[in-house]
């Protein structure tokens, strides 16, 4: 009784402890930080590895040595998640951004569109969108994988670019708009040169933040067989039959590009200053 | 200088401003006052093409404000504004907020902008502000930021919304007394203000709004020795 009420007590003291932290007054990421942090994950991640290891002992041995002869394939997949999330992610922002800006629009019928737009694509599942844009819309104007991945995942994430991007032009205080015009600035102007820049750069964490997401949305490019980490992954698996190697690296691969990204994420955020 | 005839203003189905009028002459000093939500900052949004009106008509140097045709950016560039909570734009230094306008509006070179801008900082009292950006600025240093931007498009006649309202007492005085210089230097303003003792000093007139009407318009003295209606007598014992 008294180890459960001791056990709860620990547990939610670490739980308020990491509240009041992130409360802190802005100021540097120190290093004791970032490692504390990594300790964190590193714990939780080996107790995993820990308990699947001995539970899967039973029936399973592991190979991993399976693993080092295919780190070619491995890297050529982990060039190709990184190629496809990149070229995704500049089209995104630049889809994202048009309709960002169309739905702070003065004219209905754009704000209209966009609507529709985000509405639409973000209540259909990527997979299939994915599966639509190649096989179907693939087929018809002959494209290849890559580009038919880049098209998919970009018509599903820029929807969340977009309200992002929307909601950093919203958080601008009317004022500004009112300051710019009363200058005798246009409105493109007031837009361009007192909006965009201060919506751009807070609203810049939260982009990176959904880089993370487009990077792991991209594995799903693997069920139209572009050559990523996860169909990589797949055909290691059906050669050599080691199920849970093949993936347990892969996951590895995303964990650390996705996990840096968002440290870096939280760089950005404690580094951009709230007015 | 100003002109402002039998406007009606709604926000949706809120009637803020009922038949309002005013005219304002070259070198006035305007002050109007009312409680708050009585349609004083909606009058000066107004004045400059902020705001889209039911009815009614608003002239500014001759030129009417809410008419499609009118190039309304090269209007407001004659009209100055200055906002209760400053609206300085916070990405940009001090010498760039005030240069930024006239740069881009008045096709200024960057120099001569940039003159002007330094002047018009000695002028408000901060000429060593030039290069800080506005969140490194006090309350009152940002307000006279504020109105050398306006100053620096030359405006003909300037707007001023509640610019002390946001301010440390400590530091309403400071704003008050550039607002002095620029009444004694003939600039034409209205300016919504409930510092008392600044309209006593550099007041024409007085204006008092109630619910988007225009209650009594006098010049200063009349209007604090001898208020004639009920509600502006009733508004001036709450304020004095």
């Amino acid at each position: 009784m008294s180890a459960a009420h001791s056990l709860v007590e620990f547990f939610s003291q670490m739980v308020t402890a990491q509240k009041g932290e992130s409360w802190e007054p802005e100021g540097k990421v120190s290093w004791v930080d970032v490692i504390r942090r990594l300790t964190a994950v590193g714990i939780i991640t080996a107790g995993i590895l820990i308990l699947l290891y001995v539970k899967a002992r039973l029936h399973y041995t592991f190979h991993w040595t399976v693993l080092v002869s295919f780190k070619q394939a491995y890297w050529m997949g982990f060039l190709m998640t990184m190629k496809l999330s990149v070229v995704t992610l500049f089209c995104s922002i630049i889809v994202g951004g048009i309709i960002g800006l169309a739905s702070v629009s003065r004219r209905i019928c754009l704000r209209d569109l966009a609507t529709a737009y985000v509405e639409g694509i973000r209540n259909i599942p990527l997979l299939v969108i994915v599966l639509l844009m190649y096989f179907g819309v693939g087929t018809l104007l002959h494209l290849p994988r890559f580009p038919a991945a880049v098209v998919a995942l970009t018509a599903f994430e820029s929807t969340f670019f977009a309200e992002i991007i929307r909601g950093g032009i919203e958080s601008i205080k009317t004022g500004q708009i009112w300051a710019g015009r009363s200058l005798g600035l246009s409105s493109g102007m007031t837009m361009r040169h007192i909006i965009l820049p201060q919506a751009v750069r807070r609203v810049v964490p939260a982009l990176a933040g959904q880089f993370v997401n487009l990077v792991k949305d991209s594995s799903l490019a693997s069920v139209i067989s572009l050559v990523e980490l996860t169909l990589i992954a797949r055909q290691i698996m059906t050669a050599t039959f080691a199920a849970f190697e093949s993936y347990i690296a892969i996951a590895a691969f995303y964990f650390s590009v996705c996990f840096t990204l968002s440290l870096l994420t939280k760089i950005l955020e404690r580094k951009i200053p709230v007015e | 200088m100003i002109q402002v005839e039998k406007i009606n203003k709604y926000y949706g189905d809120f009637q803020v401003l009922r038949d309002f009028s005013l005219v304002v002459g070259i070198g006035e000093v305007i002050v109007v006052i009312g409680a708050s939500g009585s349609g004083k900052s909606t009058l000066l949004r107004c004045i400059n093409g902020l705001e889209r009106l039911r009815s009614g008509e608003i002239f500014v140097d001759g030129v009417k404000v809410n008419d499609p045709k009118t190039d309304i950016n090269r209007l407001r560039s004659k009209i100055g504004m200055v906002f209760q909570d400053f609206n300085l734009f916070p990405h940009m230094t001090v010498l760039k907020n005030i240069t930024f306008a006239p740069v881009k509006v008045k096709a200024l070179s960057q120099a001569e902008a940039g003159r002007i801008a330094h002047s018009l900082l000695a002028k408000v009292g901060i000429p060593e502000k030039w290069d800080a950006y506005p969140a490194a600025l006090s309350g009152g240093q940002k307000q006279r930021v504020a109105i050398a931007r306006a100053l620096a498009m030359q405006p003909k006649a300037m707007l001023f919304d509640e610019p002390t309202s946001a301010l440390d007492p400590e530091m309403i005085k400071e704003v008050l007394d550039v607002m002095i210089n620029l009444a004694r230097e003939e600039m034409t303003m209205v300016v919504v203000s409930h510092e008392m003792g600044f309209a006593r000093k550099v007041a024409d007139r007085i204006v008092f709004i109630d619910e988007g009407r225009l209650v009594e318009e006098a010049p200063t003295e009349v209007f604090f020795e001898n208020p004639k209606h009920d509600r502006t007598k009733r508004f001036l014992d709450q304020i004095l």
